[in-house]
């Protein structure tokens, strides 16, 4: 599944900027999205300025990563042995704001 | 008595030169007229002039494969010299399998060349925040052709250079960059804030 959103953000160091967020997010809604094994989404950002994409993936079978073609938008699905479904609530885009 | 009124002589052949009674010289600033199509130009073929009609929009005068005329030509790539994208924002993921980064893709040159290839060249600085290591692909459709993985040693945080150069059909194919890390820590492509990195093909 995924969850994709923009932020009107300024970042001067992006990795510190995804650290936060990504840190945020796992505490939250008890996530685990950097994993080597059994990670149950991931995430990934675009950094632009005033335009922040997040692009947060929660799997929904076990075993297959999901990610997002970024020509078409279609979701690509990769078989992953370390992939686990995530089986949590799925939280809503007003909870996700709360953590800005 | 003869048209000429005698004394005259044969007249010379007209070749619009300076000499009086030549026509002058040609007037080529929106005066003089040829049964010419809008943005044609003309050419020699040894006998006569001949007309090559204006081409298609990015293309550019070329000689002929005989090497006997000029003609149009699509060039191999925008500006002639390559296919870039260098996008104005960082990238970061926590992917442990390759996904796309976000505006580097770009479609392959055609070209009718005689080697039908293109060399497509990937440099990027990244950095990370914990000890992992991250591989990027050249991807042409769905098909890696190159990839490059960087691991870099504390202290963390500072910038590490990758490169991934391959030789590729120039077909049309899209060519995309993805990332991902080995152990699923996070780390950021940085293409907004490093002008080195980019993504160039070049039809050869």
């Amino acid at each position: 599944m995924l969850i994709k959103f923009t932020k009107n953000i300024v970042c001067t160091d992006p990795q510190i900027c995804f650290d936060e967020v990504i840190s945020k997010l796992e505490t939250a809604f008890n996530l685990k999205l950097h994993a080597e094994k059994f990670a149950t989404g991931h995430m990934s950002c675009h950094h632009e300025s005033h335009n922040h994409t997040f692009w947060i993936f929660l799997y929904d079978n076990n075993r297959m990563h999901e990610s997002e073609n970024t020509l078409t938008k279609q979701i690509i699905k990769t078989p992953n042995e370390n992939i686990t479904k995530f089986n949590g609530p799925i939280p809503t885009q007003s909870e996700i704001n709360s953590i800005f | 008595m003869s048209f000429g009124g005698g004394g005259g002589g044969a007249l010379p052949n007209h070749e619009h030169t300076n000499i009086a009674l030549d026509g002058g010289p040609l007037d080529f600033v929106n005066t003089t007229i040829a049964s010419m199509n809008a943005g044609s130009t003309t050419f020699s073929d040894g006998n006569a002039l001949q007309e090559l009609v204006i081409g298609t929009p990015a293309q550019a005068l070329v000689v002929n494969g005989a090497g006997t005329a000029p003609e149009w030509a699509t060039s191999a790539a925008v500006g002639g010299n390559g296919v870039n994208v260098q996008d104005q924002g960082n990238f970061t993921t926590s992917s442990a399998t390759a996904v796309d980064v976000t505006n580097y893709s770009l479609t392959l040159p055609t070209t009718t060349a005689q080697s039908d290839d293109c060399i497509c060249v990937f440099s990027g600085v990244m950095t990370n925040s914990v000890s992992d290591a991250f591989n990027f692909e050249l991807v042409k459709n769905t098909t890696a052709i190159a990839s490059s993985t960087c691991e870099p040693t504390t202290p963390f945080g500072h910038n590490s250079v990758v490169v991934a150069n391959t030789i590729c059909d120039a077909d049309g194919d899209i060519l995309k960059l993805t990332l991902h890390s080995a152990g699923g820590n996070s780390c950021t492509f940085k293409s907004g804030t490093e002008t080195t990195s980019g993504m160039t093909v070049f039809a050869v």
